[in-house]
Protein backbone atom coordinates (compact mmCIF):
# COMPACT_ATOMS: atom_id res chain seq x y z
CA UNK A 1 0.00 0.00 0.00
CA UNK A 2 2.38 2.44 0.98
CA UNK A 3 4.84 1.84 -1.89
CA UNK A 4 1.71 2.00 -4.57
CA UNK A 5 1.43 5.61 -2.92
CA UNK A 6 5.04 6.23 -3.56
CA UNK A 7 4.75 5.47 -7.23
CA UNK A 8 1.58 7.40 -7.50
CA UNK A 9 3.43 10.55 -5.67
CA UNK A 10 6.73 9.88 -7.99
CA UNK A 11 4.10 10.24 -11.21
CA UNK A 12 2.79 13.29 -9.63
CA UNK A 13 5.64 14.64 -8.76
CA UNK A 14 7.20 14.23 -12.91
CA UNK A 15 3.96 15.65 -14.17
CA UNK A 16 4.55 19.26 -12.10
CA UNK A 17 8.15 19.24 -12.86
CA UNK A 18 7.51 18.62 -16.20
CA UNK A 19 4.07 21.43 -16.03
CA UNK A 20 6.79 23.55 -14.52
CA UNK A 21 9.44 23.42 -17.09
CA UNK A 22 7.04 23.76 -20.30
CA UNK A 23 5.63 26.76 -18.58
CA UNK A 24 9.68 28.11 -18.02
CA UNK A 25 10.42 26.62 -21.94
CA UNK A 26 7.08 28.54 -23.38
CA UNK A 27 8.34 32.19 -21.61
CA UNK A 28 11.05 31.85 -22.82
CA UNK A 29 10.11 31.16 -26.50
CA UNK A 30 7.96 34.08 -26.14
CA UNK A 31 10.76 36.03 -25.42
CA UNK A 32 12.79 34.88 -28.15
CA UNK A 33 10.18 35.71 -30.58
CA UNK A 34 10.02 39.12 -29.48
CA UNK A 35 13.69 39.49 -29.40
CA UNK A 36 14.03 37.83 -33.24
CA UNK A 37 11.24 39.93 -34.40
CA UNK A 38 13.24 43.28 -32.69
CA UNK A 39 16.92 42.65 -33.62
CA UNK A 40 16.99 39.58 -35.83
CA UNK A 41 19.70 40.35 -39.10
CA UNK A 42 18.40 37.18 -41.13
CA UNK A 43 15.66 35.03 -41.30
CA UNK A 44 15.32 31.94 -39.71
CA UNK A 45 18.07 32.98 -37.16
CA UNK A 46 17.13 31.71 -33.45
CA UNK A 47 18.99 32.13 -30.08
CA UNK A 48 17.60 28.82 -28.66
CA UNK A 49 16.49 30.13 -25.40
CA UNK A 50 14.18 27.37 -24.90
CA UNK A 51 16.78 24.92 -25.72
CA UNK A 52 18.28 25.74 -22.26
CA UNK A 53 15.93 23.66 -20.87
CA UNK A 54 15.22 21.00 -22.52
CA UNK A 55 18.98 20.31 -22.49
CA UNK A 56 18.87 20.34 -18.93
CA UNK A 57 15.77 18.28 -18.77
CA UNK A 58 17.60 15.67 -21.14
CA UNK A 59 20.93 15.76 -19.22
CA UNK A 60 19.71 15.82 -15.37
CA UNK A 61 16.22 14.73 -15.40
CA UNK A 62 15.33 12.12 -18.00
CA UNK A 63 15.17 11.27 -22.18
CA UNK A 64 11.03 11.22 -21.79
CA UNK A 65 10.57 14.55 -19.37
CA UNK A 66 13.10 16.17 -22.02
CA UNK A 67 10.95 15.38 -25.06
CA UNK A 68 7.69 15.98 -23.25
CA UNK A 69 8.69 19.71 -22.77
CA UNK A 70 10.26 19.40 -26.13
CA UNK A 71 7.50 18.70 -28.41
CA UNK A 72 4.08 20.38 -26.15
CA UNK A 73 6.47 23.27 -26.30
CA UNK A 74 6.25 23.48 -30.20
CA UNK A 75 2.75 22.49 -30.24
CA UNK A 76 1.43 24.61 -27.75
CA UNK A 77 3.35 27.81 -29.04
CA UNK A 78 2.28 26.63 -33.01
CA UNK A 79 -1.32 26.65 -31.79
CA UNK A 80 -0.85 30.18 -30.34
CA UNK A 81 1.08 31.96 -32.35
CA UNK A 82 2.26 30.39 -35.07
CA UNK A 83 1.18 30.00 -38.82
CA UNK A 84 1.74 26.44 -40.62
CA UNK A 85 4.99 27.67 -41.85
CA UNK A 86 6.34 28.21 -38.49
CA UNK A 87 5.07 25.61 -37.08
CA UNK A 88 7.13 23.29 -39.24
CA UNK A 89 10.22 25.11 -38.55
CA UNK A 90 10.00 24.21 -35.01
CA UNK A 91 8.95 21.30 -35.01
CA UNK A 92 11.60 20.38 -37.56
CA UNK A 93 14.43 22.82 -35.10
CA UNK A 94 13.53 20.98 -32.14
CA UNK A 95 13.19 17.57 -33.97
CA UNK A 96 17.14 18.16 -35.35
CA UNK A 97 18.13 19.40 -32.16
CA UNK A 98 16.83 16.43 -29.77
CA UNK A 99 19.23 14.17 -32.34
CA UNK A 100 22.02 16.84 -31.34
CA UNK A 101 21.39 16.07 -27.76
CA UNK A 102 22.01 12.24 -28.20
CA UNK A 103 24.84 12.98 -30.38
CA UNK A 104 26.50 14.45 -27.46
CA UNK A 105 25.43 11.72 -24.61
CA UNK A 106 27.27 9.25 -26.89
CA UNK A 107 30.01 11.55 -27.08
CA UNK A 108 29.98 11.67 -23.27
CA UNK A 109 32.52 13.08 -20.76
CA UNK A 110 34.02 14.04 -23.74
CA UNK A 111 31.75 17.61 -24.09
CA UNK A 112 30.25 19.72 -21.97
CA UNK A 113 26.98 21.91 -22.18
CA UNK A 114 29.05 24.45 -24.49
CA UNK A 115 29.54 21.53 -27.05
CA UNK A 116 26.35 19.86 -26.64
CA UNK A 117 24.55 23.34 -26.98
CA UNK A 118 26.50 24.30 -30.69
CA UNK A 119 25.52 21.28 -31.85
CA UNK A 120 22.02 21.43 -31.18
CA UNK A 121 21.62 25.22 -31.99
CA UNK A 122 23.44 23.93 -35.23
CA UNK A 123 21.49 21.03 -35.86
CA UNK A 124 18.35 23.35 -34.83
CA UNK A 125 19.22 26.07 -37.93
CA UNK A 126 19.94 23.01 -39.98
CA UNK A 127 16.37 21.49 -39.40
CA UNK A 128 15.15 25.08 -40.53
CA UNK A 129 17.19 25.78 -43.14
CA UNK A 130 15.84 21.93 -44.60
CA UNK A 131 12.46 22.85 -44.29
CA UNK A 132 13.54 26.46 -46.20
CA UNK A 133 14.45 24.25 -48.73
CA UNK A 134 11.13 22.26 -48.95
CA UNK A 135 9.39 25.29 -48.89
CA UNK A 136 11.84 27.96 -50.98
CA UNK A 137 14.12 25.65 -52.80
CA UNK A 138 17.50 25.06 -52.20
CA UNK A 139 19.26 28.03 -52.82
CA UNK A 140 17.62 30.15 -50.39
CA UNK A 141 18.61 27.51 -47.81
CA UNK A 142 21.90 27.36 -48.75
CA UNK A 143 22.11 31.62 -48.38
CA UNK A 144 21.08 31.29 -45.13
CA UNK A 145 22.80 28.04 -43.85
CA UNK A 146 26.66 29.91 -43.27
CA UNK A 147 24.84 32.38 -41.80
CA UNK A 148 22.86 30.27 -39.41
CA UNK A 149 25.63 28.26 -38.43
CA UNK A 150 27.67 31.06 -36.75
CA UNK A 151 25.16 32.26 -35.38
CA UNK A 152 24.65 28.73 -34.29
CA UNK A 153 27.90 28.62 -32.80
CA UNK A 154 27.93 31.78 -31.16
CA UNK A 155 24.60 31.78 -29.34
CA UNK A 156 25.39 27.89 -28.50
CA UNK A 157 28.38 29.12 -26.93
CA UNK A 158 26.79 31.44 -25.01
CA UNK A 159 23.93 28.82 -23.58
CA UNK A 160 26.47 26.78 -23.12
CA UNK A 161 28.42 28.53 -20.48
CA UNK A 162 25.33 29.46 -18.98
CA UNK A 163 24.31 25.59 -18.52
CA UNK A 164 27.91 24.66 -17.45
CA UNK A 165 27.50 27.51 -14.39
CA UNK A 166 23.57 26.35 -13.65
CA UNK A 167 23.99 22.83 -13.73
CA UNK A 168 27.13 23.40 -11.19
CA UNK A 169 25.90 26.13 -9.16
CA UNK A 170 21.95 24.66 -8.63
CA UNK A 171 22.73 20.85 -8.86
CA UNK A 172 19.82 20.25 -5.70
CA UNK A 173 17.12 22.71 -7.86
CA UNK A 174 17.34 21.19 -10.72
CA UNK A 175 18.01 17.29 -9.95
CA UNK A 176 15.58 14.30 -9.63
CA UNK B 1 27.26 11.34 -18.89
CA UNK B 2 27.93 15.16 -19.75
CA UNK B 3 30.97 17.19 -18.55
CA UNK B 4 30.16 20.20 -16.23
CA UNK B 5 33.56 21.74 -17.04
CA UNK B 6 34.73 22.82 -20.79
CA UNK B 7 36.28 20.47 -22.93
CA UNK B 8 38.60 20.09 -25.64
CA UNK B 9 36.17 18.90 -27.94
CA UNK B 10 34.01 21.75 -26.89
CA UNK B 11 36.54 24.19 -28.67
CA UNK B 12 36.44 22.05 -31.87
CA UNK B 13 33.00 21.50 -31.90
CA UNK B 14 32.63 25.66 -32.18
CA UNK B 15 35.86 25.75 -34.51
CA UNK B 16 34.41 22.96 -37.16
CA UNK B 17 30.80 24.73 -37.27
CA UNK B 18 32.79 28.14 -37.94
CA UNK B 19 35.07 26.49 -40.52
CA UNK B 20 31.95 24.84 -41.89
CA UNK B 21 30.62 28.21 -42.16
CA UNK B 22 33.25 30.07 -43.84
CA UNK B 23 34.09 28.13 -46.40
CA UNK B 24 30.22 28.29 -47.37
CA UNK B 25 30.41 31.87 -47.73
CA UNK B 26 33.73 31.65 -49.39
CA UNK B 27 31.76 29.51 -52.19
CA UNK B 28 29.74 32.36 -52.85
CA UNK B 29 32.58 34.72 -53.38
CA UNK B 30 34.27 32.73 -56.50
CA UNK B 31 34.37 34.71 -59.45
CA UNK B 32 31.46 34.18 -61.79
CA UNK B 33 30.48 35.54 -65.43
CA UNK B 34 27.31 36.31 -66.86
CA UNK B 35 24.50 38.68 -66.85
CA UNK B 36 23.39 39.93 -62.80
CA UNK B 37 20.25 39.10 -61.81
CA UNK B 38 18.28 40.00 -58.27
CA UNK B 39 16.26 37.25 -56.81
CA UNK B 40 14.19 37.77 -54.49
CA UNK B 41 12.78 35.46 -51.86
CA UNK B 42 10.27 36.04 -49.57
CA UNK B 43 7.56 34.08 -47.99
CA UNK B 44 5.80 33.11 -51.24
CA UNK B 45 8.50 31.99 -52.81
CA UNK B 46 11.54 33.12 -55.23
CA UNK B 47 11.19 35.58 -57.82
CA UNK B 48 13.92 36.78 -60.56
CA UNK B 49 14.51 39.66 -61.52
CA UNK B 50 16.99 41.39 -64.63
CA UNK B 51 18.95 44.02 -62.73
CA UNK B 52 19.54 46.18 -65.92
CA UNK B 53 15.79 47.58 -66.03
CA UNK B 54 15.30 50.29 -63.26
CA UNK B 55 12.38 49.39 -61.75
CA UNK B 56 10.01 49.03 -58.09
CA UNK B 57 8.80 45.75 -56.65
CA UNK B 58 5.53 45.89 -53.90
CA UNK B 59 5.62 42.96 -52.15
CA UNK B 60 3.90 41.59 -49.04
CA UNK B 61 5.29 38.54 -46.94
CA UNK B 62 4.90 37.79 -43.20
CA UNK B 63 2.14 40.20 -43.37
CA UNK B 64 4.75 43.10 -44.12
CA UNK B 65 4.68 44.94 -47.09
CA UNK B 66 8.00 46.14 -48.56
CA UNK B 67 9.29 48.14 -52.08
CA UNK B 68 12.14 47.11 -53.44
CA UNK B 69 13.66 49.53 -56.52
CA UNK B 70 16.39 48.33 -58.83
CA UNK B 71 18.08 51.58 -60.11
CA UNK B 72 21.33 51.41 -62.13
CA UNK B 73 22.48 47.74 -61.86
CA UNK B 74 21.98 47.57 -57.93
CA UNK B 75 18.99 46.17 -55.91
CA UNK B 76 17.97 48.11 -52.35
CA UNK B 77 14.74 48.19 -49.68
CA UNK B 78 13.61 51.18 -50.63
CA UNK B 79 10.48 50.93 -47.56
CA UNK B 80 9.21 48.75 -45.00
CA UNK B 81 7.20 48.77 -42.26
CA UNK B 82 9.53 45.97 -40.40
CA UNK B 83 9.95 46.51 -36.74
CA UNK B 84 13.49 47.48 -36.88
CA UNK B 85 14.29 48.88 -40.24
CA UNK B 86 17.64 47.57 -40.29
CA UNK B 87 16.86 46.13 -44.26
CA UNK B 88 16.80 49.99 -45.24
CA UNK B 89 20.20 50.67 -43.84
CA UNK B 90 22.01 47.75 -45.33
CA UNK B 91 22.66 49.83 -48.33
CA UNK B 92 22.85 48.66 -51.80
CA UNK B 93 23.25 45.26 -53.41
CA UNK B 94 25.20 45.23 -57.06
CA UNK B 95 28.11 42.32 -57.15
CA UNK B 96 27.18 38.95 -57.53
CA UNK B 97 26.93 37.39 -53.83
CA UNK B 98 25.19 41.11 -52.20
CA UNK B 99 22.58 40.51 -50.08
CA UNK B 100 20.04 42.51 -48.35
CA UNK B 101 17.78 41.32 -45.48
CA UNK B 102 14.54 42.48 -43.97
CA UNK B 103 14.61 39.15 -41.60
CA UNK B 104 11.39 40.09 -39.59
CA UNK B 105 9.05 39.77 -43.27
CA UNK B 106 11.73 36.87 -43.98
CA UNK B 107 12.59 38.67 -47.45
CA UNK B 108 15.87 38.48 -48.72
CA UNK B 109 17.68 40.57 -51.97
CA UNK B 110 20.48 38.09 -53.22
CA UNK B 111 22.66 39.14 -56.77
CA UNK B 112 23.35 36.21 -58.48
CA UNK B 113 25.01 35.46 -62.04
CA UNK B 114 24.36 34.06 -65.11
CA UNK B 115 21.05 35.48 -66.01
CA UNK B 116 17.45 35.14 -65.23
CA UNK B 117 16.55 31.56 -65.86
CA UNK B 118 14.30 30.31 -68.47
CA UNK B 119 12.61 27.67 -66.81
CA UNK B 120 9.99 28.87 -65.13
CA UNK B 121 10.08 32.44 -66.23
CA UNK B 122 6.27 33.97 -67.48
CA UNK B 123 6.97 35.15 -71.47
CA UNK B 124 5.71 39.40 -72.38
ZN1 LIG C 1 13.15 45.22 -42.55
Amino acid sequence: MAMRLQVKENKVRILVRCALLLCIAMVLSYLENILVLRFALLPFMKIGLANIIVTLAFFELSTSEAFAVSSMRVIIMGVLFGSMISFFYSAMGAFFAFGGLFLSKWLGKRVSYIGTSVICACLHNLGQAVVAALFFGLRVASFCLPYLLIFGAVFGTFTGILLNFISQKYKKVISK
Amino acid sequence: MISKKRTWLDIIIIAIALVISALLIGLKFLPSEGDLTLSVISEGGESEYSLSENREIELMSNGISLIIRIENSSAYILSSECPNGICMKQGRAKRAGDTVVCAPAGVALIIKSGGVSHGDAVAG
